[in-house]
């Protein structure tokens, strides 16, 4: 990569970096992507650190580097390198982590994993682990030749655990005229779990099949409903798994929903002015940026507040994992703080990602979800109340 | 959905966010584009400028500086009242500032034990009008400060005398600690009460009306708390001392700033800007954003410039190339500035002046004030 030796050491990334200010242990970004990776390419030293691990891989770092150092991707390799020497338990579970597509087929799915399973196969034991959502969605194929068709990518935890999700998002799509294709049509993961565990190569495998099955149908455009995936399909598979989805454009669902909808759509909610948290995940931040949500939020006629804080500590399946079970809790609790210190009543969070959503519940007490079951709900609410109208102008 | 056009700041650096601000209380829509930090993380958190005349010598009275502020037609209520909106926008976002009483500079310490004219602070920095003696306190592990060599800085610089107390640091330190990692710590709960504690048994009866000076470490989200806990239990004002960059003053700054800025309204876009005209900006991503658009790129370290190979220097917004000496000691002034383009420039991608060397804050405010009044005057214009 032409930045990998570009740092400064200006130590930004320290500054961005979440880890650093929960986990004693943790050298930071600086220390484990560019000075490790520069004595590695010397030579002088094949060493790893065993709390490299402890990443979350969140790339807030990288998004904060003035010199364009690929800081996580390099962590990933550090990691890589590291992954070889653990012991085979935690590498097998790490496996199969890193195939979240399998594990949303299993036929359970318990709310805490107990604490003799937590032992075997050093899981947390604390965290609370998604349970399947049985929702119905459309089964993917387009209904009409003439209405123009998007993509929406059932990515591999909402095609399990997400469905009212999916279902929502596919409601507001078809009210915005527009039909979905839900894709791909089998269960397939773009690879983030596997890299942010340093499965480099198992991750680029992932990664292959899923643009394999996704280009079996071409689509204009591809809507994701988690921000992991939107920036790992779109920004790193090009950059680092050399994939791509030809003739293809790839944007978050509510970012297409603002470009999209008319001043007539929005109309129609009601002014409640219902507050509600806005949590923006760290990969959000890094792919697309801040403010997209709560811009929804208003044009909804809700009240946005920015929960303001980096990382929840959820990362995918790292609070799932026991070693991390003390940075994710410490991150956990930062988000509770965030919520009583700005003193607001609220009683609902949204959040572009499914596993952080539970974490941020877990730890808030408040009642996560998606901005697209948010949405969806509100048209529902907005649409009974018309009927409502319609009713009472017929009455009278 | 299509609205009023927005105002697209490029750059979310210490003048892509107060040119965001001055804007957003005008009732203006705003979108910033940037595609890294900026960077306020590096600063001490002081706002400071033109701390020194040509001589080296202290300057006192900060806002004289007829020759720069021409340069930016500016006239010295227009910059005196811009630091009161500088301050103003600072409490608004959470961070509360301490200024002189007669608007002159104060003094605050350095690393290495000297006081120096700032004249924007923050309350959790030391600062003051008229040296006192003091006592500082700091841990094994802070290795930028040296305290033998602070007290005797100190000492000599302003008559005062300075207690110095070095302390263990806390069970769980290691060598690999950085003040980000210090500052995580004492925000949660189990290092306050280690804080507090330490502190308690440290000192003794010395200077005990005198304030208590620490490096600065106190967290980022709890530190105000913090601090007026400490003073409540010690008995006496606890303050910090900057250390080098990156600075907690700054990193406070910046993050309570960006999420003020969020709660308004304004949005964020994480992306690289390849292209600008007269319409709006083009993205590195292949996307575009319709606006009217100021730069706010900073210099070569912000990223706004790029030092080729051929020892040419670029614009990476705008692709144009840009004049420098090839010295290198002018590559931290060199700028972009020119009043008839189609969109504005501020902060230290507006060039002219060595940020570096006569404080950053005031040339980050002089060429926002300098651009704001430029856009009044062109809607003055249009409006005969
Ligand atoms: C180590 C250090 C410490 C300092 N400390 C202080 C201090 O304590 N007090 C003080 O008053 N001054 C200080 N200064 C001086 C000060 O840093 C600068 O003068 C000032 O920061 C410039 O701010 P800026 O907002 O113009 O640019 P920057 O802060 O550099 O911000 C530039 C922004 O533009 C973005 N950007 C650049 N190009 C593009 C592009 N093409 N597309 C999208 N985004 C882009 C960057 O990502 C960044 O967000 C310090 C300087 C240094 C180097
Ligand atoms: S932010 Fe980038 S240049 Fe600065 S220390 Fe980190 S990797 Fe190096
Ligand atoms: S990816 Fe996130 S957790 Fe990992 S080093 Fe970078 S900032 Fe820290």
């Amino acid at each position: 990569m032409l930045h990998d030796d570009a740092c400064l050491k200006c130590s930004l990334c320290i500054t961005a970096c979440p880890v650093v200010r929960v986990d004693p242990l943790f050298a930071g970004p600086k220390a484990y992507g560019p000075e490790w990776w520069r004595a590695h390419e010397a030579r002088d030293a094949f060493d790893t650190d065993p709390h490299v691990d402890d990443c979350t891989f969140c790339q807030l770092c990288e998004a904060a580097c003035p010199a364009d150092v690929p800081v996580a991707h390099l962590i990933a390799q550090h990691k890589d390198h590291h992954r070889k020497k653990r012991p085979q338990l935690k590498r097998f579970r790490d496996f199969i982590l890193s195939h979240p597509h399998w594990i949303g087929r299993l036929p359970f799915s318990p709310r805490k994993v107990s604490a003799v399973v937590a032992k075997m196969a050093q899981m947390s034991s604390h965290a609370d682990f998604p349970v399947a959502d049985r929702t119905k969605f459309h089964s993917g194929r387009p209904y009409g030749e003439n209405i123009p068709t998007v993509g929406l990518f059932v990515d591999c935890f909402n095609r399990s655990y997400g469905g009212e999700v999916v279902a929502a998002a596919e409601r507001v799509i078809s009210r915005l005229g527009y039909q979905a294709v839900l894709m791909p049509s089998q269960p397939h993961c773009c690879g983030a779990a596997a890299y942010a565990s340093g499965l480099v190569d198992e991750a680029q495998r992932i990664a292959q099949d899923s643009a394999h099955a996704l280009r079996e149908t071409p689509v204009e455009t591809l809507l994701t409903l988690n921000a992991t995936c939107d920036g790992t399909l779109r920004d790193e598979w090009p950059k680092y798994f050399s994939l791509s989805l030809p003739g293809t454009r790839v944007l978050p669902w509510t970012d297409w929903v603002l470009e999209t909808a008319t001043a007539d759509f929005w109309s129609q909610f009601e002014e409640t002015n219902e507050a509600v948290w806005v949590h923006t995940t760290c990969r959000g931040k890094v792919a697309q940026g801040e403010g997209a949500m709560e811009e929804f939020v208003k044009l909804a006629n809700g009240q946005p507040l920015p929960l303001g804080i980096a990382c929840c500590g959820a990362a995918g399946s790292y609070a799932f994992k026991v070693e991390h079970e003390d940075a994710a809790i410490q991150l956990g609790i930062k988000a509770k703080e965030a919520v009583h210190r700005q003193g607001h009543q609220a009683e609902a969070m949204i959040v572009d990602s499914g596993t952080c959503a539970l974490h941020l519940a877990q730890y808030t007490g408040l009642f996560t979800m998606h901005p697209a079951l948010w949405l969806g709900r509100r048209l529902m609410q907005a649409q009974s109340l018309d009927k409502k109208a319609e009713v009472s102008n017929l009455c009278e | 959905m299509p609205m009023t056009e927005p105002w697209i700041i490029v750059g979310k650096g210490p003048a892509g966010l107060l040119a965001a601000s001055l804007l957003l209380e005008q009732g203006h829509r705003v979108v910033v584009v940037a595609k890294g930090q900026g960077s306020l993380p590096l600063w001490s958190g002081a706002l400071d400028f033109y701390s020194w005349d040509t001589k080296q010598h202290p300057v006192k009275a900060p806002y004289d500086h007829a020759d720069h502020l021409s340069g930016l037609s500016l006239n010295r209520e227009q910059w005196q009242a811009g630091w009161e909106d500088w301050r103003r926008i600072l409490q608004k976002v959470g961070v509360q500032t301490q200024v002189s009483p007669d608007h002159e500079n104060l003094l605050s310490p350095t690393l290495s034990g000297v006081l120096v004219p700032r004249y924007l602070v923050p309350e959790w920095q030391y600062a003051v009008t008229d040296p006192e003696p003091v006592t500082v306190v700091s841990w094994d592990g802070i290795l930028d400060l040296d305290l033998h060599l602070w007290a005797e800085r100190y000492q000599q610089h302003t008559k005062m005398a300075a207690k110095t107390i070095q302390r263990p640091g806390p069970q769980g330190w290691t060598a690999r600690w950085t003040p980000l990692h210090w500052a995580g710590y004492l925000d949660s709960e189990s290092g306050r009460r280690w804080l507090a504690d330490d502190l308690e048994a440290a000192l003794d009866d010395t200077f005990d009306q005198c304030p208590v000076l620490v490096p600065q470490i106190i967290g980022i989200r709890h530190t105000e708390e913090i601090l007026s806990d400490l003073r409540v239990r010690l008995g006496r004002p606890v303050k910090e001392i900057p250390l080098i960059a990156p600075c907690l003053g700054g990193v406070r700054i910046a993050e309570r700033w960006k999420e003020y800025l969020l709660g308004h309204g304004v949005r964020f876009v994480a992306d690289e800007v390849v292209g600008v005209d007269g319409f709006g900006v083009q993205l590195a991503t292949g996307g575009a954003l319709s606006g009217r658009v100021v730069l706010a790129t900073g210099g070569v370290l912000g990223g706004g410039f790029r030092l080729q190979w051929d020892r040419t220097v670029i614009n990476t917004a705008t692709g144009q190339s840009i004049a420098w000496s090839g010295k290198p000691e002018d590559l931290s002034c060199i700028g972009v500035s020119d009043a008839n383009s189609l969109w504005g420039v501020v902060g230290r991608s507006a060039g002219g002046w060595d940020g570096d060397r006569h404080g950053g804050a005031g040339h980050v405010l002089g060429t926002v004030l300098a651009w704001v009044n430029a856009m009044h005057e062109e809607v003055y214009c249009a409006a005969r």
